[in-house]
């Protein structure tokens, strides 16, 4: 008896393991792999010189790429500075306006149907197009936000993306407020809230804005952490805008770290993927620290509620 | 039930799996996107014997444009004259001439290299000669004075440590294009007049003060003002002397005198709405629009001046080559840059049959339909353009492509483009300066000082 069951138990092991085993496959092949890759390679001289045979620098020498980083390469010190505002950006502007459309969509007024598909039509759409669209949006001669820009401002230079001051903003401008994918997010997650608690609410007297106040908001937050790590993530993933609009241009002020580490490993002629590989590592521990913080933060506020 | 269950699925997740696991290209195999072979491939199984074969990866595979099918027609009637002697295979890989340089990275990364390849420009030869992966030209170039001959510039341009390990069989050759009616409009000496680059600079005075002319010229952030700036390098011995010497500083007078140059009388004379970002093709719109008066580019722009859209009368634009420092005296820039590279891996045959190709695609009649067919200046510089000039007859693009080919061609300093000559990491960074330079924010010491910072 014992026997038989022991069977059905390595039996059923077995089944599952067939089952995980291609996704644990994929998994060590795609991410753990490059991952381990990616950091060993970045302790190493690894150029056009040396494809074939990246050398470890030694361990006298064994933090040379990032102290290099850190110390002479001004692109990569922009690239870092701009990464980390474009989370900080995306954090405050980016989240707060799904928010905001999540809840005045949720009310279902009229057309809240359309208005949600609207909003969600540019997260629908490949980034590249999106850069192509904005890239024709601030051309100088025709461009419909140039021209706008310059209605309200005429000191401003006519070509957004030609000026280190704007275009940054430019750049910003053509991602940050294409929330749809987290709005969309936020009111399955609204709609998930028992109605019971809206209609007490409302038996005692209180607002719309009280009943998102004091209702909505405090059971979006554990969706509102989720939201965050993905919007925060875009912004520290931020590329395919940068390729298309400026390619990391005017004298390297829209740099981000996805940009340099593709520059330096694949756009430029000394092919230096260890420096590239290094700054893939600041990147993926950022990536981390954040995920990690915010989830840090999400816990404390689920044991709050 | 449940076991046969279980089997099933497993059996479907493995399917699935291997599914996944794209089997080769089409062109790769030899197959056309139809599924039928080419006739190289036919000849191969038809004849039954072992032929070498070589595959050639190029750039050239949009169906629609006029250089591609030209092209392509050449590669196919290489390998259709060749048949018995060797299979060549020419792959289209689709993408610009990136794409063909990536395939090549990774070759390379795996320690090996494509049989042979074309990369457009992209510079493949450090990576792969430090790899030991790439043929050296030189011995054939050396041996055969007709091979020597068709080359051209490349002989020196692409020398490097006494080896040529690419060869490119159409040049990137820049003047500039003018538009004389409002030039004339303008009051102002039409290029052809100019004797220095002061004469430049009071064309550009006057243009700029003409109420008929928008912009004297359109520029951005990388190639139209590269070629103005190399331009003026090249107009000085001393610039001459900086472009000559091996790039370890930019601290040089003569650098620095381009920059305050190109920054006093270009870039900050003209407004921002034709001071464009670094990939903007605004510049060209501008002057086919008619607004600029002066476009810097490339000869292959000859093709630009024909078609029904066109704002300008095509009769009034003209080529001409830039001013130097030195009375009279003119220069261009003609750049061989990086093109065909061979494996170092290939048999004697195969080395042999790759070279022929690159002969081929560099002899004086493969240069004629380069000319007149691919619409670019050729690198074999054999060619007689007086006869298409004088040829009332011939295709007006075609006469305005020799017109402007001869006049770079007999400049009295030539140079190759910056990319080619510092790589396009420094043409990046050079460019990254001139939103400065446009609008004053640094001075020449403080782009020297920043572009030094760079090189280390």
């Amino acid at each position: 008896m014992l026997k038989t069951g022991k069977k059905k138990n390595w039996r059923r092991s077995l089944f599952i393991l067939a089952f995980l085993l291609p996704g644990m496959f994929l998994f060590f092949a795609i991410y753990a792999y490059p991952l381990v890759n990616i950091f060993g390679s970045s302790f190493c001289e690894w150029n056009y010189k040396n494809l074939l045979h990246p050398e470890f620098l030694g361990w006298n020498h064994i933090f040379d790429n990032f102290i290099r980083l850190f110390t002479k390469d001004t692109h990569f010190k922009t690239a870092l500075i701009n990464s980390l505002k474009w989370i900080g950006l995306t954090a405050v502007i980016q989240v707060p306006f799904s928010i905001l459309v999540a809840l005045v969509l949720s009310k279902k007024r009229k057309g809240w149907a359309l208005t949600r598909n609207v909003f969600l039509i540019p997260n629908i759409i490949s980034t590249a197009a999106i850069g192509l669209i904005f890239l024709n949006l601030y051309d100088p001669a025709n461009g419909l936000i140039t021209d706008l820009v310059h209605l309200v401002n005429p000191d401003l230079p006519l070509n957004i993306l030609a000026k280190p001051g704007t275009a940054f903003w430019g750049v910003t401008f053509s991602y940050i407020l294409f929330g749809g994918t987290n709005c969309l997010l936020l009111m399955s997650q609204i709609s998930a809230i028992p109605q019971e608690l809206y209609e007490a609410a409302r038996i005692d007297g209180a607002s719309d804005f009280q009943a998102d106040r004091r209702i909505t908001l405090p059971l979006l937050r554990p969706m509102i952490g989720t939201v965050l790590v993905l919007a925060c993530n875009y912004g520290l993933l931020l590329y395919n805008e940068l390729f298309l609009l400026t390619k990391g241009g005017p004298d390297g002020a829209t740099y981000s770290l996805s940009l340099y580490v593709y520059q330096t490993s694949m756009g430029s002629t000394k092919l230096n993927f260890a420096l590239g590989n290094a700054a893939g590592v600041i990147q993926v521990i950022i990536g981390l620290v954040l995920v990690i913080s915010i989830n840090k933060l999400l816990r404390t506020n689920e044991s709050d509620l | 039930m449940k076991r046969m269950l279980a089997c099933i699925l497993s059996l479907m997740l493995a399917c699935g799996l291997l599914a996944g696991c794209q089997s080769k290209p089409a062109e790769e195999s030899g197959e056309s996107k139809d599924g039928t072979k080419p006739a190289a491939a036919a000849a191969e199984e038809k004849d039954g014997e072992e032929l070498p074969t070589i595959t050639f990866y190029h750039h050239y595979y949009q169906d629609d444009a006029v250089d591609a099918k030209a092209m392509r027609a050449l590669f196919d009637e290489f390998a259709e004259m060749h048949k018995d002697e060797f299979i060549f295979k020419p792959v289209p890989v689709e993408g610009d001439p990136e794409a063909v340089y990536n395939k090549c990275i990774q070759e390379i990364a795996s320690g090996s290299f494509p049989d042979i390849v074309e990369t457009g420009g992209w510079n493949v030869v450090p990576a792969a000669s430090e790899a030991g992966l790439i043929m050296d030209l030189k011995p054939y170039i050396d041996a055969d004075p007709d091979f020597k001959a068709g080359v051209g510039v490349n002989y020196d341009q692409n020398l490097v440590d006494g080896k040529i390990y690419t060869v490119r069989e159409q040049l990137e050759t820049m003047g500039f294009w003018y538009n004389e009616d409002l030039f004339n409009k303008a009051g102002a000496d039409t290029p052809d007049k100019w004797q220095t680059w002061d004469d430049f600079v009071a064309a550009f005075d006057k243009l700029k003060a003409s109420p008929d002319v928008k912009t004297p010229v359109s520029l951005n952030q990388g190639w139209p003002t590269n070629i103005m700036f190399m331009a003026h390098l090249l107009g000085t011995q001393e610039g001459r002397d900086f472009i000559d010497t091996p790039l370890t500083t930019f601290d040089n007078d003569a650098f620095k005198g381009t920059v305050d140059f190109v920054a006093e009388h270009a870039l900050s004379q003209i407004d921002t709405a034709y001071f464009g970002a670094a990939d903007s093709e605004s510049y060209r719109d501008d002057f086919l629009n008619g607004d600029a008066a002066m476009l810097f580019n490339g000869v292959w722009e000859a093709s630009s001046f024909v078609g029904d859209g066109l704002k300008i009368d095509p009769a009034v634009v003209k080529p001409a080559v830039f001013p130097t420092n030195e009375n009279g005296k003119h220069a261009a820039i003609m750049s061989a840059s990086c093109g065909y590279v061979i494996s170092d891996k290939l048999s004697d045959a195969q080395k042999e049959a790759a070279v022929a190709f690159v002969k081929y695609m560099c002899s004086p009649e493969v240069s004629e339909r380069i000319f007149t067919e691919v619409l670019a200046m050729p690198a074999y510089l054999g060619l007689d353009y007086d006869q298409y000039i004088n040829d009332e007859s011939a295709d007006p693009v075609v006469r305005k492509l020799a017109e402007a080919c001869k006049q770079c061609a007999q400049a009295d300093y030539q140079t190759c483009a910056m990319s080619s000559l510092w790589g396009s990491d420094v043409e990046m960074e050079i460019g990254g300066k001139y939103a400065a330079m446009h609008d004053g924010s640094k001075t020449a010491d403080q782009i020297v000082a920043e572009l030094d910072e760079t090189l280390n």
